[in-house]
C-alpha cells in the first residue's frame, strides 16, 4: 500500500465551512512526520508509540477510530467522557480534537431578559428538520449581561461588580476576569466584543465607549495584563455620523470572531474592524439607488458575512450580504415581499385569534438574528405591545411564521456554539 | 448471504471487480462501488501499474480484515451514495434522490445493533472509505452521546485506569454533566 499525505488536518474534515471554522481555532501546530494523519497504519504505529512513551494503557479500539466517533458527539455531551479513562482524557483535552469538535458545534440563539439586577439567558435552537425550535436553560440563574461569544467562550458582564468584565466558558467552567479600562467605563453603554485573531492565534476584547477616547483591545493572557488603546474610527467632532448627545456605541456584529461592525447611525457606512488588523474602517452600504434611511436597517451575521437588511417598506424587506469585506462588494441575497410570502402562526393559545391571518406590518419588523448558516431570519415587531412575538423567515421557501417566547423589547440575541475550550491560567490560552 | 450484486441495467462502465472477504466470500462490485473503498483503489492501482494484462474482474482483492455481512452493508451504502461519473441531475431530481438516500439512511439504521456498528465502523476505517465513516461515525456518536460512561467503556471494551477517589473527584467537579443521562 502507498501512503499518502493528504496535508496537515485530518482526512474527513472536507467541506469548505468547515475547513474555515477549523481553521479559526486549531492551533498553529506543525505536525511531526510521525504525527501526519495518513493511512489508518501510520496512525496507529505513531500512536502506539506515543503510549508506550506515556506509559499509558492502550484501549482496545485504535485511538483513531474512537477520535473520529467522539469527535462528533456535542460539547455538552462529551464533558462527562473526559474521565472515562486517562486516553480519553487526553484526546478529549488536546487542542486539535477541541477545535474539530467545535466545527460540529450546533449553532444556537442566546435570548437575555433582564430581571432586575441580573440576567437570565434562554438558548434558542432550530430543529433539523422541521420549521421549529427548541427552547433551553442557559447558564446560571442570575447572570451578568452577555455582550459576545466566541469558539464557545463568552465576554459577560459580571453581575456584581460594575465596570467588571469576565470572559467565560460555561462547559469547561473556565473563567477569565478582565482589568479595568483605562476609560473606566461602566460597561452600560458601550460597544465591546470578544474576537479571536486568526493570524496571531489569541484572543481579543474590543471595547468602545467615547470613541474620542478611542479603542481599548485587551489580549487574553497577555503578559502584562493591561488594555491596548488605538485611535478611534474619527478625528474630527464633524466626521461623526452621529448626534453625540444622543448616540451610544453598542455591540458589533461579529464575523466567527474575525471581522466586527458596528452601527453608527449613518445612512452610508458602518465601522468595521478586523480582529487580525486592529485599524477601524468605514464600510460603505451598498446603495440601492434611493437613499438610505439611517433608522430603517439592521445589522446581522448571516453565514459567515455581514448582513445589510433594510426595511425598504411596509411590503420589502431587502436582505445584502457583504461578500467581499476587503474589496466592499455587496450582492442582494434576497428581498423580503409581502406578496410572495406563505405567512403562518404556530399552535399557541397564547396568542389571540386576531393575529391569525394579518401579516406585520414590514416596516415594524426588526431584524435580530440568523439561524441555520443563514437560511433563517429572526425578526421582532418594534411595537412592544407585540412583545413576546418573533417571526422567523425561511428563505428558501419564503415562509414566515410568528411564536410567542419569553423575550422582551430591549432583549438582546447572541448567536452562539459551545466548545469545549478550557484554560487553568488564561496564559494557556495564548499559542504554544 | 449474497455473494454477488445485482446489476440488472447495463451501465456504460460496468467494470467489475471481485473483493474477497476474511471468511473466503467472493463479492463481485462495480468499478465506481469499489473505487470508493480508497484502499481498494489504491490496492487496484499498483495491481494495474505492476501487470499490464490483468484488469477487472480477473483481479481478486483480498480483503483479510473485512468480514462478508459487514461488507455487504457497506457495498449496499456505496451503491446509494452519489456516483462521481452520474450526469448531473436538475434540482428536483436531486431533492427526491436526497430523500430517497435518508429514507434509506434511517431503515438501515433501525436495523442495526449498537455493537454492529463498532463492526463497520472498524471495516470503513480498514478500506479508507470516508463517506461510510462519516455516517457510521455519526450513527454511533449520535447513539452514545447520552448513555453513561459505564455503558461506553462496556461498549468499547475500554478499563478505567483512573482511581476511585481520583475518579470521586472529578464526578463532584462535574456532577452537573451526569445528570438526565439515558439508563442503559
Amino acid at each position: 500500500m502507498r501512503y499518502e499525505l493528504k496535508g496537515n488536518i485530518l482526512q474527513y474534515c472536507n467541506e469548505e465551512e468547515e475547513e474555515e471554522a477549523l481553521a479559526n481555532l486549531i492551533e498553529n501546530v506543525i505536525f511531526d512526520s510521525e504525527d501526519i494523519y495518513t493511512h489508518y497504519k501510520t496512525k496507529e504505529k505513531s500512536l502506539l508509540k506515543y503510549h508506550k512513551d506515556k506509559k499509558t494503557p492502550l484501549p482496545n479500539l485504535p485511538e483513531l477510530v474512537i477520535y473520529n466517533i467522539i469527535v462528533k458527539i456535542p460539547a455538552d455531551y462529551l464533558q462527562k467522557y473526559r474521565y472515562l479513562c486517562k486516553s480519553w482524557h487526553d484526546i478529549i483535552s488536546s487542542k486539535m480534537f477541541i477545535a474539530q469538535n467545535f466545527i460540529h458545534s450546533k449553532a444556537e440563539l442566546l435570548i437575555l431578559v433582564k430581571k432586575r439586577s441580573y440576567f437570565k439567558a434562554t438558548s434558542l435552537r432550530m430543529d433539523e428538520k422541521e420549521f421549529d425550535f427548541k427552547l433551553d436553560n442557559f447558564g446560571l440563574a442570575r447572570m451578568g449581561r452577555i455582550r459576545s461569544s466566541c469558539n464557545g467562550l463568552l465576554l459577560i458582564n459580571d453581575p456584581k461588580i460594575e465596570g467588571k468584565l469576565n470572559v467565560i466558558n460555561f462547559l469547561t467552567k473556565c473563567k477569565a476576569i478582565l482589568p479595568q479600562c483605562p476609560s473606566g467605563c461602566p460597561h452600560k453603554t458601550c460597544g465591546v466584543a470578544l474576537g479571536f485573531s486568526l493570524s496571531t492565534k489569541e484572543y481579543k476584547v474590543v471595547h468602545i465607549y467615547a470613541d474620542g477616547f478611542g479603542y481599548e483591545i485587551f489580549t487574553l493572557g497577555c503578559s502584562d495584563n493591561k488594555w491596548k488603546c488605538i485611535p478611534g474610527p474619527f478625528k474630527e467632532p464633524h466626521e461623526r455620523p452621529f448626534n453625540l448627545d444622543t448616540f451610544h456605541w453598542s455591540d458589533p456584529v461579529s464575523i466567527h470572531g474575525q471581522v466586527l461592525h458596528w452601527y453608527v447611525s449613518s445612512k452610508e457606512y458602518v465601522i468595521s474592524m478586523d480582529v487580525n488588523d486592529e485599524t477601524p474602517r468605514k464600510t460603505y452600504l451598498p446603495t440601492p439607488g434611493k437613499k438610505i434611511d439611517r433608522k430603517r436597517y439592521s445589522l446581522l451575521e448571516m453565514g459567515g458575512y455581514l448582513s445589510f437588511v433594510y426595511n425598504v417598506s411596509n411590503i420589502k424587506i431587502d436582505v445584502w450580504i457583504l461578500k467581499d469585506f476587503a474589496a466592499q462588494v455587496w450582492v442582494k441575497k434576497h428581498s423580503i415581499l409581502s406578496e410572495s410570502v406563505n405567512y403562518t402562526v404556530s399552535k399557541n393559545p397564547s396568542l389571540p385569534n386576531k393575529y391569525e391571518h394579518s401579516l406585520p406590518n414590514f416596516h415594524k419588523l426588526v431584524a435580530l438574528a440568523s439561524l441555520r448558516n443563514g437560511e433563517v431570519m429572526m425578526f421582532k415587531h418594534e411595537n412592544s405591545k407585540n412583545d413576546g412575538r418573533i417571526y422567523l423567515y425561511e428563505i428558501k421557501h419564503m415562509e414566515l411564521k410568528t411564536f410567542k417566547i419569553n423575550i422582551k423589547d430591549e432583549s438582546k440575541v447572541v448567536p452562539h456554539r459551545s466548545s469545549l475550550v478550557c484554560w487553568k491560567t488564561e496564559s494557556d490560552l495564548l499559542p504554544r | 448471504m449474497s455473494n454477488t450484486s445485482e446489476n440488472p441495467k447495463p451501465s456504460s462502465s460496468s467494470a467489475k471487480m471481485t473483493l474477497k472477504t476474511s471468511d473466503n466470500e467472493l463479492f463481485e462490485v462495480e468499478e465506481a462501488v469499489a473505487m470508493k473503498f480508497c484502499t481498494v483503489k489504491q490496492y487496484f492501482e499498483d495491481e494495474k501499474d505492476s501487470d499490464v494484462a490483468a484488469r477487472g474482474s480477473t483481479t481478486v482483492i483480498p480483503l483479510p480484515n473485512v468480514h462478508s455481512a459487514v461488507l455487504a452493508t457497506l457495498i449496499s451504502y456505496g451503491k446509494k451514495l452519489p456516483q462521481s461519473n452520474a450526469v448531473a441531475d436538475n434540482h428536483e431530481e436531486e431533492e427526491t434522490k436526497k430523500k430517497e438516500r435518508k429514507k434509506y439512511e434511517q431503515g438501515l439504521l433501525k436495523n442495526l445493533m449498537p455493537g454492529e456498528l463498532l463492526d463497520l465502523i472498524s471495516a470503513a476505517n480498514y478500506l479508507d472509505f470516508k463517506e461510510g465513516l462519516e455516517f457510521f461515525n455519526q450513527a454511533l456518536a449520535d447513539h452514545i452521546q447520552n448513555k453513561s460512561v459505564e455503558y461506553v467503556r462496556k461498549f468499547f471494551g475500554i478499563k478505567n485506569d483512573y482511581e476511585p477517589h481520583e475518579e470521586e473527584k472529578y464526578r463532584e467537579e462535574y456532577a452537573w454533566a451526569f445528570e438526565g443521562v439515558d439508563e442503559d
